[in-house]
């Protein structure tokens, strides 16, 4: 499904993702049509999109999905607040991850769903516990994430460009940040995929719209088809948000492009040659 | 070679999972869940009434409804026990499963904080009011709230979770000023002494069904020698819970691992709830209206195969 650009103004579509989707979404259909499965425990695929469509027209999926993304933006655009800041300090003293190393190391394994009862104590109900259950979900991984990007910075390049003349503050964001942008990038990917993921958890508490929150609703009628149509919905969502944030790693990193090593070993041409050269 | 290999690994997983998936295991196995009404099948299990009758019963005790009807349909469960709105959802979406007797009836009801100056249904108009959505909580809620002369959509603000114990916390800390709850939680916070049962929804249904016992289409036609012995043993279970409720206090004190004896015995009393074997097809119907009107439904209840109330008569027949 997802749409690479090429050069500045052509969208080239990826046919194989497309591909493999359409012959899993086929044999999804075709599983409960045979009755290998249960249709009422896995509705056919037609029947779901049928319902996600249905939703759609009617206008009433809209207020879900305006409530999700705000949440997700919102408690994911915190976490980044805290995390980025953070993350630059920790990776770039030894001192301050031995000091906050076990604290976040004890708090990370903790799910979102445990923070439910905190967040109602200390929030309320409404969106405030809510963003906060994404936010708690999302911003030790983009701390830790944060860290080791900074930390995985090639100290000769920061040497280098202190012994040139430049400034403690000239070489954290002229050298170190731009050096570890790579992984600072990969990890904002990898931070929003988990924010959708704590969304379920999140509308949880005292919401009254929100993909979560429907899919929570179906499951309260045993509907099904609502409760996978809410789940594409929220794949959609991330698979969209996921590919802006990829234009933007490709633009910011304009630099890597045939650097990488990605697709080498896949490819008999460059084997080929590898074996050549040795 | 290597992708054969992965070919065959793949194929046996997918045979494995679908193997798995719609297939009813050979043992009897009942999903109930830890509420106060569901206490004949922890009295049928821990009196052996399952083993003087011949069955190999396992009863599991389940976090929430909705597993419980999943596991049904999967077949991983033959019987459950589940609330009556649960059980018609799961039938109008489809599941082979029938309801055929009750557990309990009564117990819900609306709790407001002892200092909220709440007193009178019409003290809720512009309050927060705390519910699980398409729940027995959320159906009888609206039905007393309309009854009530307060419109639930419009005059009260209805505010969702998903456990009754996060409604419990909400409500004792003022995030809300109202929640619809059911017992014994309603008792323990008026025995705590900050709870106020404002009514129970036996004022707008007296003897509303509450839980009900529901079973597999396959299991009622297949096994009904099994499925009378259960509920036999149902039947046996809810006379010797209503006989003594001081022990039946104390088998739901130790089957939920929770409150104490004379709390759950305070919340056992007649007036606030009973456990019962008998329904009435009427009645569940009733609540099936009840639901659609609501926008709960997708199919008209008239058209629903909702009961089968024979092997119960036949059970009772024979006594």
């Amino acid at each position: 499904m997802s749409a690479e650009r090429r050069g500045s103004n052509t969208i080239a579509i990826n046919w194989r993702g497309l591909l493999l989707l359409a012959g899993l979404a086929g044999i999804w259909e075709l599983v409960p049509r045979v009755g290998l499965v249960d249709a009422v425990l896995l509705p056919p695929f037609t029947q779901v999109i049928g319902r996600l469509g249905s939703l759609l027209l009617s206008g009433s999926l809209w207020p879900h999905i305006g409530a999700s993304v705000w949440r997700v933006l919102l408690g994911y655009g915190l976490a980044l607040l805290v995390a980025l800041p953070v993350g630059l300090y920790i990776g770039l003293r030894e001192q301050a991850e031995k000091w906050l190393g076990p604290l976040t190391q004890l708090l990370r394994p903790l799910a979102p769903p445990a923070w439910i009862p905190l967040a109602i104590l200390w929030f309320g109900i409404g969106n405030t516990p809510a963003v906060f259950i994404i936010f708690v979900g999302t911003v030790l991984t983009l701390l830790l994430g944060t860290i080791g990007a900074v930390r995985d910075v090639d100290k000769h390049l920061v040497q280098g460009a202190l012994t040139l003349g430049a400034t403690r503050t000239q070489a954290v964001f002229q050298v170190v940040l731009p050096a570890a942008l790579p992984e600072l990038l990969t990890m904002l990917r990898l931070g929003l995929g988990l924010a959708w993921m704590c969304v379920v958890a999140a509308e949880m508490v005292a919401v009254s719209r929100g993909l979560g929150f429907l899919i929570l609703e179906a499951r309260n009628t045993f509907n099904t088809t609502t409760v996978l149509a809410g789940m594409i919905a929220i794949g959609l969502l991330g698979l969209g948000m996921d590919v802006g944030l990829r234009q933007l790693q490709r633009r910011l990193l304009r630099w890597q492009a045939g650097r990488k090593a990605y697709g080498v070993l896949g490819d008999p041409r460059a084997e080929q040659g590898l074996s050549g050269l040795a | 070679m290597r992708w054969q290999r992965i070919a065959v690994l793949i194929l046996i997983l997918a045979l494995m999972l679908l193997g798995s998936c719609g297939r009813p295991s050979t043992a009897l196995r009942i999903g109930v869940r830890t509420a106060n009404d569901h206490v004949p099948f922890y009295i049928s299990d821990r009196e052996g009434f399952y083993r003087t009758e011949g069955l190999s019963v396992t009863t599991y005790l389940v976090p929430s409804n909705t597993e419980i009807v999943e596991a049904l349909q999967r077949g991983d469960f033959q019987v459950g026990a589940v609330p009556v709105t649960t059980a018609i959802a799961a039938i109008d979406q489809g599941a082979h499963l029938r309801i055929i007797a009750m557990t309990g009836r009564g117990g819900d009801g609306l709790l407001v904080r002892q200092d909220s100056g709440i007193r009178d249904w019409a003290d809720l108009r512009g309050k927060q009011i705390a519910t699980i959505k398409a729940s027995i909580l959320d159906v009888l809620l609206r039905q007393a709230l309309q009854e009530n002369g307060l419109d639930p959509d419009r005059d009260v603000t209805l505010v969702y979770f998903q456990k009754l114990g996060d409604m419990i916390s909400a409500l004792q800390t003022g995030q809300v000023d109202a929640s619809s709850n059911t017992e014994p939680f309603m008792t323990d916070a008026e025995q705590q002494g900050w709870g106020h049962i404002l009514g129970y929804y036996t004022e707008q249904w007296p003897d509303h069904p509450c839980c009900v016992v529901v079973a597999r289409e396959d299991f009622i036609r297949e096994h009904p020698d099994e499925l009378d012995a259960v509920l036999r043993c149902h039947v046996q279970a809810v006379e010797r819970a209503n006989a003594d409720p001081n022990y039946t206090a104390a088998v739901i004190v130790e089957y939920l691992e929770a409150f104490n004896v004379p709390l759950v015995e305070a919340s056992l009393s007649l007036d606030k709830m009973r456990v019962d074997y008998a329904f009435s097809a009427d009645e569940i119907m009733r609540m099936a209206r009840l639901m659609q009107a609501q926008g709960l439904l997708e199919h008209e209840p008239d058209t629903l195969p909702l009961t089968e109330s024979s092997p119960l008569a036949r059970v009772l027949e024979g006594r």
